[in-house]
């Protein structure tokens, strides 16, 4: 059972992809176990199993095997609904793509995740999404389309959104990836800063310079946690 | 040259390459094209072309005396029509004819055909030259006279002389007089009454021969059509103006022949009352604009293809953009493309309309009207299909073309921005080619609709007689040369026969039946009526034999029926009905009074309820019934009520006439609701091609609204892996597509309910007991397009909702 401060706990979590005959195990054994308030980096290299862990931290995919404790509740076995709904409520996402609509404006993509929380008034909705846009100081592009912001921009409107429906945690998913130095410094910054505010963050990366932002590093190497001793010996042995 | 050689070429390898998508195209267009030249080809063998066999008939016109009718009876003696036509200035020939049947005895079997008889100028006035020998003598010197000569049809010479090429100086018997052949009229040409096929013309002298009348000398007997040819440079209303002079002229000379309007008016053959026409006119162009509906429709469909087509090949377009393609060179490529999927669908469009031209003629039952109503696929329609097919490969193409061509390559071959999903105008096109099949659709279906509870409505309306368990047989006592007292004789034995028989209730015999357009009308002069300037005095009339309103179940006002006691030797008699006595004698008692009719004063001796005896859809107009023992007719219909099917007694009755005449022939044989489907023939023409283009209407608007839902659900894949990453329920997604789908059908149904409201107005004329804005077809056809939308939106919906989210986040 998770102590009060634990927020996520994981055990011998497995994910394994099937295609024709192939078996491809992106997950082998994963334990991991995330405090409130904690500021967590994955980091690894490409095809490590960051991202499907993190899927699967986000109820975005299910695991093969293994358990899955969000807020002390087991989560492994959900249905589709049930999901959907932890997601809404519990979970921030911020995707290296933003992935903000462009048919919406910059507060209706703020306020799409409030709109799927069934009985939240709109006058409440409202005053989230502004204040969420506020915190990233994107409150005066609320009328604007997500094509007329610039890279940066666009990622501080998807941190909004993360944000306006107070999840329990924040899972980003290499959220400088597709913005240059500058803006991508401004983005950790302001993660920095939410997660000063209290925030729970779990932040996938392959850059060790964004690593450093959080409080703890998570190595990833073939689908297994690893001590960073461990990692670097390992990656030292594939390059040999 | 060569680059357009290059595009063709092109064009069909990317047509080879996508079979399907071709063949949907092909099949969408071909079904509106062939649409269009169906009804085409039946206005071009009609409209334009009311005479068959002659080429020009744009300077020929129709002549009306009187109140305007829509079954205008023959308007003028022979006097009158030759001091029309040797007094007109404006008309270059005006030719006159009487048609009706003729039999013809002699070797061989006794046939019964429809023949006419016709001035010594009418095959001058045509222009029709004779494939054999002459055609009758244009000299009018010895036209009142006449002489015995008659020319032959193409097909009655075929079929009863086998074409025989020496037949040029035989003779023939015509109702039992010798006839020589004088000619055979080219193939095609069946006479100048649109829709009716003659098959032989002799001269207007014969008449007294023919049908041994004496009316050629009298100035007072209208039973002459006439056609004249309009000279060039003159206008209609100088053709009006030139014979009303005449007319008046002639009126003030012999006002007793004279009585009641006699202001001529003229008509284009296209919309002449005399022959089918009349009918078609209004029918035909209300069937064209719902084909015409209909194919916009199909292009809209067609252009929504050729949108989500062009997204798969942006890549395509781009790379020939950088590499110095001008947009122009771009959208030439792209509407050659769109031409050959035009013009296969034209294609086989004209392939369908071979067929379908033809299927005019399947609504006709079988009747003893010589109907020759048909369409065909001529020179005309083909080149008319071709620049369809043309026209709808713009329609359909043009805006795919321009938009496919207006995108900037260097984003495309980037692969575009990842970092959004969907567009701000990705799909508005595609959603407003949806909103414009909706409501296209929705206009087609509430033609469709209105004209299947108008002809509801008419079937439903009371009929004012019982037209079941009636059997109809007709025979033509002309041939059997008998005179008039011997023929009534036979009559009233046939009918003592018939009525004798086990299960017939009554039986009489009348000159027409009901809603199969024989009834006839005439002048008639209502005692102490006065009429109102240029009012036609004239009625339907019927001849009809004793018991015939008990026969028929047409309920009796006042007075009596006809009885064997209304007789050549009693007092002569009429019945009228009460639409008669509302228009003649409006509040007295019409019994008693007197009504002259061909010339003879005739007391009413009852009054029948309101009838329906032209059409369906007709307000009841005054009737005249006269007694058949007191005005003979040799063609006459047996009405005879049954118990039971009424077919079941056909051989008694058969047997019952043959023993009393055992070379009569029956003919016509059906009964009288079999007999009257030809009064709403055109109602039923208008309802099943109004209602089928309102199924395939239906069709294109499901196919449409599938196809550009499912293909933004497709685009958004990502879109929708967004949103169940931030936490949409399936249940969300399935609303979302849905409302989007019902979303678009909503503006449509809004935008068809304006564009509808104002189309049905052209409909007024031909819808009955209905109104063109009749609300219960316009909330049934909404709703059930509401329904084929939401139906039409359940795949996709069910397949966004069904989606992986990570599989989502992960497409682009």
């Amino acid at each position: 059972m998770a102590s009060n401060g634990t927020l996520i706990e994981i055990e011998d979590l497995t994910k394994i992809f099937y295609t024709d005959e192939v078996e491809t195990h992106a997950l082998s054994g994963i334990h991991l176990t995330i405090s409130r308030g904690e500021y967590v980096a994955m980091s690894g290299p490409s095809g490590c199993g960051k991202s499907t862990l993190l899927s699967i931290l986000g109820l975005l995919d299910t695991p093969t095997g293994g358990k899955y404790l969000l807020n002390g509740n087991p989560v492994e076995n959900l249905s589709f609904g049930d999901r959907s709904r932890i997601r809404n409520q519990e979970i921030g996402f911020i995707f290296q793509s933003f992935n903000l609509i462009g048919d919406l404006t910059v507060e209706e993509n703020v306020e799409l995740p409030l709109t799927y929380r069934a009985g939240m008034p709109s006058p409440e909705r409202k005053r989230r999404v502004k204040e969420a846009l506020e915190r990233v100081n994107m409150a005066h592009r609320m009328r604007h389309y997500p094509a007329q912001l610039s890279g940066g921009q666009q990622q501080r409107v998807a941190v909004a959104r993360a944000l306006a429906g107070s999840p329990s945690i924040l899972l980003a998913d290499e959220p400088t990836g597709n913005l240059d130095s500058k803006n991508g410094e401004a983005v950790m910054h302001l993660l920095a800063d939410l997660h000063r505010e209290g925030a729970t963050i779990c932040m996938v990366t392959h850059d060790p310079r964004f690593a450093r932002h959080a409080q703890r590093e998570v190595h990833l190497f073939d689908g297994k946690v690893v001590s960073e001793t461990e990692l670097k010996k390992l990656e030292e042995e594939v390059e040999a | 040259m060569n680059t357009l050689l290059y595009d063709i070429r092109y064009a069909m390898r990317q047509l080879r390459k996508s079979p399907g998508f071709a063949a949907l195209v092909v099949g969408t267009l071909a079904l509106g094209i062939a649409a269009n030249s169906t009804i085409f080809s039946w206005i071009n063998s009609t409209l334009f072309n009311p005479i068959p066999g002659v080429r020009s008939t744009g300077n020929m016109i129709t002549l009306q005396r009187g109140e305007r009718s829509e079954h205008a009876s023959p308007p003028f003696s022979y006097l009158d029509y030759v001091d029309l036509r040797d007094g007109s200035k404006t008309l270059t020939g005006l030719l006159g004819y009487h048609d009706d049947y003729v039999a013809i005895t002699g070797d061989g079997r006794p046939q019964r055909i429809y023949g006419a008889l016709t001035s010594a100028n009418y095959f001058e006035v045509l222009g029709i030259k004779p494939i054999l020998g002459r055609t009758l003598l244009p000299s009018q010197a010895n036209e009142r006279a006449g002489s015995p000569d008659v020319v032959l049809g193409y097909d009655l010479w075929q079929s009863r002389f086998s074409g025989d090429p020496a037949i040029v100086g035989k003779t023939m018997q015509i109702n039992l007089h010798t006839y020589t052949i004088v000619g055979v009229a080219p193939r095609g040409f069946l006479g100048c009454k649109s829709g009716l096929r003659t098959e032989l013309w002799i001269p207007l002298g014969m008449d007294r021969q023919v049908w041994g009348s004496t009316r050629i000398g009298d100035r007072g007997v209208s039973w002459l059509n006439v056609l004249g040819v309009v000279r060039p440079g003159v206008d209609h209303l100088q053709v009006e103006n030139d014979l009303n002079l005449l007319m008046q002229r002639i009126a003030d000379a012999y006002p007793a022949a004279h009585q009641g309007a006699n202001q001529i008016s003229t008509d284009p053959l296209w919309r002449s009352p005399f022959g089918a026409n009349v009918y078609l006119y209004g029918t035909l162009p209300i069937l064209l604009a719902l084909a015409a509906v209909l194919l916009l429709l199909a292009c809209a469909n067609v252009a929504n293809l050729l949108l989500v087509r062009s997204v798969s090949r942006r890549r395509e377009y781009a790379i020939r953009l950088s590499m110095g393609a001008s947009r122009w060179r771009l959208v030439r490529q792209l509407m050659v493309e769109n031409l050959l999927l035009a013009m296969a669908g034209g294609g086989v469009a004209l392939a369908i309309t071979f067929w379908t031209a033809r299927t005019l003629g399947y609504f006709l039952p079988g009747t003893t009207l010589p109907l020759n109503i048909n369409g065909s696929v001529d020179g005309t329609v083909t080149l008319v299909t071709i620049l369809v097919a043309a026209l709808t490969s713009v329609l359909a193409g043009a805006v795919p073309a321009l938009r496919a061509s207006s995108l900037s390559p260097a984003t495309v071959l980037k692969d575009e921005a990842l970092n959004t999903s969907g567009g701000l105008h990705k799909s508005r096109l595609a959603s407003g080619l949806v909103v414009m099949q909706v409501a296209l659709s929705l206009t087609l279906l509430v033609c469709a609709g209105l004209f299947v509870r108008s002809l509801s409505k008419a079937q439903d309306a009371d009929l004012g007689f019982d037209a079941n368990h009636v059997y109809l047989a007709s025979f033509d006592l002309d041939p059997l040369g008998y005179p008039d007292a011997k023929a009534l004789e036979l009559d009233r034995q046939i009918l003592a026969r018939v009525k004798a028989l086990p299960g017939v209730q009554s039986a009489t015999l009348a000159d027409f039946s009901p809603l199969s357009f024989t009834i006839h009308s005439d002048g008639v002069m209502p005692e102490g009526y006065i009429p109102r300037p240029h009012e036609s005095i004239e009625a339907d009339r019927g001849i009809v034999g004793p018991g015939y309103l008990q026969t028929l179940r047409t309920p009796l006002i006042a007075g009596r029926d006809f009885t064997d006691a209304d007789n050549e030797s009693t007092q002569p008699v009429v019945m009228v009905n009460q639409a008669f006595v509302n228009r003649y004698w409006p509040g007295q008692d019409a019994i008693g009074k007197r009504v002259q009719i061909a010339g003879q004063w005739r007391t009413v001796a009852g009054v029948a309820a309101n009838g329906k005896y032209r059409r369906l859809t007709y307000d009841a107009a005054p009737l005249v019934l006269v007694p058949l023992m007191q005005r003979y007719e040799d063609l006459v219909t047996l009405h005879v009520r049954v118990n039971g099917d009424p077919m079941a007694f056909s051989s008694a009755i058969d047997q019952a006439v043959h023993d009393l005449s055992p070379d009569l022939p029956l003919f016509n044989v059906t009964t009288l609701k079999n007999n009257m489907r030809i009064g709403n023939v055109f109602e039923r023409i208008v309802v099943v091609f109004a209602g089928s283009f309102g199924l395939l209407a239906l069709v294109l608007a499901a196919v449409g609204i599938y196809g550009v839902v499912s293909y933004s659900t497709r685009q958004r894949t990502h879109e929708i892996g967004i949103r169940v990453a931030l936490g949409a329920a399936r249940g969300d997604l399935f609303r979302q597509i849905l409302r989007q789908g019902l979303r678009l059908t909503l503006i449509g149904l809004t935008v068809g309910i304006a564009v509808s409201l104002a189309f049905t107005r052209l409909l007024r004329g031909l819808l009955f007991g209905v109104g063109t804005a009749d609300w219960i077809t316009f909330a049934s056809v909404s709703i059930l397009l509401c329904v084929v939308a939401l139906v039409a939106c359940y795949v996709p919906a069910r397949r966004a909702a069904s989606i992986e989210p990570m599989q989502a986040l992960r497409s682009e």
